[in-house]
């Protein structure tokens, strides 16, 4: 039988808490780059949290913003389908996840660039799409990347040949992108933080816990600081400027894969051949409408999944 | 005897000597703050010292020791901006980039400051130290600063140094505004000398910030005349002192320590507890020893350290800070203004490797993790309850110009396997040295690996990624 593929459209908000440049990347608050954990939330982890419920403390490290613009964390897929064929609606909403702890790999200038362009590797890597369904069992798509294939892996600092990985590493970088800009539905990057200061000093107001005023103080002198400044050599806007920005990768995933609940999908669906080693997914994907306040980022792209119907 | 009346700098050896002064206190300077800001106490682990302060006076002293570091950090990063620019007036007169300086601690007026230069945790002696470091002129007998000693005690610990490198300019000029003045009026005024001394040397191997893609309120400019040189030098006093701006700009490095001393003064008289008046305001600094230092012989004044992880971190330190030195040297001496648009820098190469090593990654991947490390092991039996810190010795050593792929090959693969056994050390007594020291020391031998086998590609290509 030949091989067709699923096809699987997601998109939503993710989460990443992480120190910026110039900090080093493990700076665990935030010093000198334009991002700081404040108050009571947690040290930095630099984990991208695909899912709300995944962030660790939720209570202490998701932050709020005006009602509007929440951004609500969640990663789902929007559309499903067998290429050339019928919708796969069982798969839609289901959830999208990066496992095993992924982070935005730069290293200040050591593994790839992050001063002008952003164009990190995501490390380590692997895609999850997970359905509970209301009639009771679950639907997995599950599967790993392994950076470099073989004895170095995820280890990028055991080798100093980026042409090893150089599919993972971005395929486009765009400093102010109009889909991201319709993707997040945000078209005046001023007014956006504009209305994101006003609820802070609301809510600055009506706070009475110390500890929790001061860390809503900070969030508004550091969009004031990073938005517009009076020094004429400082880097202009940077909370304000990213919010524009798109980083895309596409590249094959081919390490170990599982999946469960393939009985769920449809009897013409059957996916024998969904994990065999030598047939590689495909994913695309861009990070974008960075907000360097919320620690949010928007997230839209497809994954290929080959299979050989039964 | 001041820049108004008879100058000082007459030839253009004097001018020479001045700007090695300039840039050994630019230098001395970064870091003496460097220091300061590793010490401050900034995340819930580094109070384990005071178990019972409550946690709402630990995360208000982090709140503010954030915003102090922060601010520390940016004067620093300044002052690496002010040495660049000492560094291309020095190309500019045919001069080699002089990075040199004396270990800490520093006498008093062996430099054209009457204080010492200390490695010295955040405390007020310490904050009244860098504010009368960057004070403007016309308050000098307002702030008077009768330096105490570094750390608060060693009121004199040596008679002045005599530098080979100071020629027979040292004594004679009073402050930083005036050694800044005296250097302006070899450029500008009456007794200027000659533009065909002053621009002798290579424009193109004078290094602007714009062209390299340096951000974060850096700004170096080129001088390649008269009016490039003045106005370089403005920018130095005013970042610095805030001259230019009455009474001084607000963004200056004596505003922002001000602003620092402010704010603590206002920390030490805060009622201390809601919950427990009794209780003491926590400390925001580290209990970090007085100018640590770990080598074979120390400088009088010093303190040494004998814990051996911490022995070994601060050796790997200042191995790694001699050889960081070495790499800027090399990178200025043989930067030909060819760099690309950032970061390929093609053609570049290995200019740009020294680049793309010296800068970036060990700035912020080696000198201040490593840096705050240390600030969190123990000094050793001798110093109950005291910390070790980094010294940022050289020991007398010179960083050499530019030199071969293998001599920067090699001390780099020494910084791995030193950091290697850092780290295994570390590991097996991980009980006595906590596990958030064993994940620096694993992180740092990490990115030492990465640099290593980074370094023969970037020799080739130039080019951080294909």
């Amino acid at each position: 039988m030949s091989e067709t593929h699923l096809l699987l459209q997601f998109e939503g908000w993710f989460q990443c808490r992480l120190a910026t440049d110039p900090d080093p990347t493990w700076e665990p608050r935030g010093v000198s780059g334009y991002t700081r954990a404040l108050g009571r939330e947690s040290d930095f982890d630099g984990i991208l949290y695909l899912q709300q419920g995944d962030i660790p403390d939720l209570e202490r490290n998701y932050r709020k913003g005006e009602t509007s613009l929440s951004n609500d964390v969640g990663v789902r897929v929007t559309e499903a389908a067998i290429e050339g064929g019928k919708p796969l609606d069982v798969l839609k909403d289901a959830q999208v996840r990066l496992l095993r702890g992924p982070q935005y790999i730069l290293w200040n200038q050591i593994v790839a660039d992050g001063v002008e362009r952003l164009v990190p590797l995501i490390v380590p890597f692997e895609i999850e799409i997970r359905k509970k369904l209301l009639g009771g069992g679950e639907i997995v798509l599950r599967r790993y990347d392994p950076l470099v294939p073989g004895e170095i892996g995820d280890r990028f600092w055991e080798t100093g040949e980026p042409r090893l990985y150089l599919g993972r590493l971005p395929v486009n970088y765009v400093h102010l992108s109009s889909e991201v800009m319709e993707a997040i539905n945000v078209f005046d990057f001023n007014a956006y933080f504009q209305r994101r200061k006003e609820w802070l000093q609301l809510e600055i107001a009506d706070t009475k816990d110390p500890v929790e005023r001061e860390a809503l103080e900070i969030r508004l002198s550091l969009i004031d600081d990073s938005s517009q400044s009076p020094d004429p050599v400082a880097s202009p806007g940077l909370i304000e400027n990213r919010l524009g920005l798109q980083c895309t990768w596409e590249h094959d995933v081919r390490g170990e894969a599982c999946f469960e609940g393939a009985d769920l999908l449809g009897g013409e669906v059957l996916a024998g051949g969904i994990d065999e080693p030598d047939l590689f997914w495909r994913t695309r994907f861009w990070h974008g409408g960075w907000d360097g306040d919320l620690f949010r980022c928007f997230m839209k792209g497809s994954l290929r999944v080959p299979f050989r119907p039964r | 005897m001041n820049a108004k009346d008879e100058p000082l700098i007459k030839t253009p050896e004097d001018l020479a000597a001045a700007l090695r002064i300039a840039a050994e206190l630019e230098h001395g300077l970064c870091c003496q703050y460097l220091f300061a800001g590793f010490t401050l106490r900034r995340t819930l682990d580094d109070f384990a010292d005071l178990p019972d302060i409550p946690e709402n006076d630990k995360l208000h002293v982090m709140a503010l020791t954030q915003g102090w570091a922060m601010q520390i950090m940016l004067v620093a990063r300044q002052e690496m901006e002010h040495l660049m620019m000492v560094i291309n007036l020095q190309t500019a007169l045919g001069q080699p980039p002089h990075l040199k300086r004396p270990d800490f601690p520093v006498p008093r007026k062996t430099f054209p400051i009457d204080a010492h230069f200390c490695l010295e945790r955040v405390e007020p002696t310490t904050l009244d130290r860098f504010l009368f470091y960057e004070r403007p002129d016309y308050l000098a007998e307002e702030m008077v600063f009768d330096d105490p000693g570094c750390c608060g005690r060693l009121p004199q610990v040596t008679r002045p140094l005599t530098l080979r490198s100071h020629g027979s300019l040292q004594f004679k000029i009073k402050s930083l505004q005036e050694l800044y003045e005296q250097i302006a009026g070899a450029y500008k005024g009456e007794n200027q000398l000659p533009a065909a001394e002053l621009f002798r040397g290579s424009a193109a191997r004078q290094v602007q910030s714009s062209a390299v893609q340096w951000f974060a309120r850096v700004n170096v400019p080129q001088v390649t005349n008269r009016a490039q040189a003045v106005a370089a030098i403005a920018q130095i006093v005013f970042e610095g002192e805030g001259i230019g701006e009455f009474p001084t700009s607000p963004n200056s490095h004596f505003a922002r320590f001000a602003g620092v001393k402010q704010e603590y003064k206002a920390l030490a008289r805060a009622r201390p507890s809601a919950a427990d008046p009794e209780l003491p305001s926590p400390d925001p600094a580290l209990p970090v020893a007085c100018n640590p230092a770990a080598g074979d012989e120390i400088p009088p004044g010093a303190t040494r350290i004998t814990d051996e992880a911490a022995v070994r971190a601060m050796r790997l330190f200042d191995d790694g800070y001699f050889l960081m030195l070495a790499m800027l040297r090399g990178f200025f001496e043989t930067y030909q203004g060819n760099f690309g648009t950032f970061p390929t820098f093609p053609g570049a190469a290995p200019a740009s490797a020294l680049f793309l090593e010296g800068f970036y990654p060990f700035m912020t991947m080696f000198i201040r993790p490593l840096g705050e490390l240390i600030c969190r092991l123990p000094a050793g039996p001798e110093h109950p309850g005291k910390n070790a810190g980094p010294s940022f010795a050289l020991q007398g050593k010179e960083p050499p110009g530019m030199q071969d792929l293998d001599w920067y090959a090699d001390r780099l693969a020494a910084l791995d396997r030193d950091s290697h056994a850092l780290h295994a050390f570390l590991a097996d007594r991980e009980d006595r040295y906590g596990a958030p020291a064993v994940l620096a020391a694993e992180r740092q031998r990490q990115v030492l690996h990465r640099m290593l086998l980074n370094l023969p590609r970037l020799w080739k290509e130039g080019v951080l990624n294909p």
